[in-house]
């Protein structure tokens, strides 16, 4: 007749037991703090919404001027157009620059956050890997400590059996 | 006058699948004292094919296939969990991102299951039964069937699968059905807290019926060095062959030293490991009944059928911490051990492989095994009182 035994008492005991091994070998771990993503970050969006340059002449309400101040105005824009036709090769070949700087700049945003994604998939895995070995580990360690058991048993025997050879 | 009584289920005839293993017993207990009907929603029939199984007419309506494509896809829309990535994993939704989804979702979700049969519903309405029994709560014929049922039918529902998601029109079939019939007091408690204290005595535990067949023990020569464990699970059913094919090498690598493998269930030969596996019940019984243990690593059972005939043969079991009916068996019938990481199954194999621990578990979930789900007397009776009063 064999005695009765407890399973709530036995999986306690073998639960306390892994978790007293585990504590044995912390699991080491990178412990990569939580990041936000840049892709949506406020400055990003804030650079994505004012890279064009604004070449349009500033426009006012005309009822309100004066003659001497509408003839002033007049001047003002005539030499305003003058520059800005002056410079309008200038202007677009700064415009074409931004607009590569910022494409640039969204490539770089989205390959960092990518790149971030992945180490912390590649740490999730190394931990895993990690738990892993460390139970191997435990298994060998405990396979080789019963060989060693049986072979000193088995030596004993032999002494035993033979004391002669001592 | 012998009672008519219907058993309507989505799925039935397939003895590796618990709701069919449910649907069979319960139809078959209910035939001792009524004349019983089992209406099936079977893809591919043709309207009203009868057949028999036993003492009960079996009548097969055509029916939706279920997709497993679907369904993955609208519970990944609509609840949030994904059975491919994790398969055999719980994804239940927690309280945090368990949220109330609109009707339509709800049906969506409900048709997904598969087996929707309307010509199942027209029949069910135009019969006069005296008492209508739904085998799975969330399948379409239980959750539309109960619908057509006409008002003043008595019916009642064994809800055969576990599901965290809570749905108002699973509710609406609670509501309509006078008796819940539980198999263990695991489920029982879920469904009391449920549907609540007031409506707690319709949540009746009738048991089941569990049988083995003895004669296995001693039908091949057995190789009594050998010594190996049985996993026990559906290879099969929306899971990701590759991630098992990766749990299953764990295991191995794990193992102690000399200690195999078995696999049994359907679809365990399409994993095509090295592991000696089987899908025919026979193979599986001999290979249980010599194996050191049983794991069942498969979380939310509802009947935990494999666990159930591995203690009836004498074998302990290692269960999911998360097993719903296969930890209550191991923990009431103290026939076995449960886990919840791969360092604890380990754990546990290395702790049975004891003789001592061994021999009380065997012997302590046997005598559990009978006494709860071994006598068909009582289960007969049980179910006819709840049933017919």
């Amino acid at each position: 007749m064999s005695t009765e035994v407890s399973a709530r008492e036995l999986t306690q005991r073998i639960w306390d037991e892994v978790a007293g091994e585990r504590a044995l070998h912390p699991a080491a771990s990178a412990s990569l703090p939580e990041c936000s993503r840049l892709v949506e970050d406020s400055e990003r969006h804030y650079v994505n919404n004012r890279y064009v340059l604004d070449r349009s002449p500033v426009g006012e309400d005309r009822s309100r001027w004066r003659p001497l101040h509408r003839a002033k105005r007049k001047l003002r824009a005539k030499a305003a157009r003058f520059v800005l036709h002056a410079l309008a090769r200038y202007f677009e070949d700064e415009q074409e620059f931004l607009a590569h700087l910022v494409r640039l700049q969204n490539t770089i945003t989205v390959h960092v956050d990518r790149v971030s994604a992945e180490i912390r998939e590649v740490e999730a895995l190394v931990l895993a890997e990690s738990d892993r070995l460390r139970g191997a580990d435990t298994v060998l360690h405990d396979r080789l400590e019963a060989r060693i058991r049986m072979l000193e048993n088995e030596v004993d025997a032999l002494r035993s059996a033979d004391p002669g050879r001592q | 006058m012998t009672p008519r009584i219907a058993v309507v289920t989505a799925r039935y005839g397939n003895p590796w699948d618990e709701l069919s293993v449910l649907a069979a017993r319960t139809a078959g207990a209910l035939a001792c004292a009524a004349d019983v009907d089992v209406l099936v929603a079977a893809p591919g029939e043709r309207v009203g094919a009868v057949r028999f199984d036993g003492a009960c007419r079996v009548l097969r309506f055509p029916a939706t296939p279920l997709e497993p494509r679907r369904r993955a896809a609208w519970r990944q829309v609509a609840l949030g969990v994904s059975d491919e990535d994790h398969p055999g994993e719980c994804t239940c939704p927690t309280d945090l991102s368990r949220r109330s989804l609109p009707p339509l979702v709800e049906e969506q979700l409900v048709l997904a299951e598969g087996g929707d049969s309307p010509a199942l519903y027209e029949y069910l309405a135009g019969t006069p039964y005296e008492v209508t029994v739904f085998v799975g709560l969330h399948s379409p014929v239980s959750c539309f069937g109960a619908q057509a049922l006409p008002d003043g039918r008595r019916a009642a529902v064994v809800p055969g699968a576990y599901e965290a998601a809570r749905l108002a029109v699973h509710d609406s079939v609670l509501d309509r059905v006078e008796r819940v019939l539980v198999c263990t007091e695991a489920e029982r408690g879920r469904f009391v807290q449920r549907v609540g204290p007031s409506m707690a005595e319709r949540v009746e535990n009738v048991g089941m019926i569990v049988g083995v067949n003895a004669v296995v023990r001693s039908m091949w020569p057995t190789h009594q060095a050998e010594r190996f464990l049985v996993v026990a699970r559906d290879w099969q059913a929306r899971a990701s062959l590759q991630h098992l094919r990766r749990w299953e090498e764990a295991l191995i690598r794990c193992l102690p030293e000399g200690m195999g493998l078995r696999l049994v269930g359907p679809g365990a030969s399409a994993l095509r490991s090295g592991v000696p596996h089987s899908d025919n019940r026979i193979d599986a019984w001999w290979w249980v009944s010599r194996a050191l243990a049983v794991i069942d690593p498969v979380p939310h059972r509802v009947l935990g059928q494999e666990v159930l005939e591995s203690l009836m043969l004498g074998v302990p079991v290692i269960v999911a911490a998360d097993g719903g009916a296969t930890r209550e068996h191991a923990e009431v019938g103290n026939g076995g051990l449960w886990y919840r990481v791969n360092d604890e199954l380990i754990a546990s194999v290395e702790e049975i492989a004891g003789e001592d621990v061994r021999a009380s578990l065997v012997e302590q979930g046997r005598a559990y095994a009978v006494s709860r789900f071994g006598d068909t007397d009582t289960y007969v009776k049980r179910l006819t009182e709840a049933l017919l009063g």
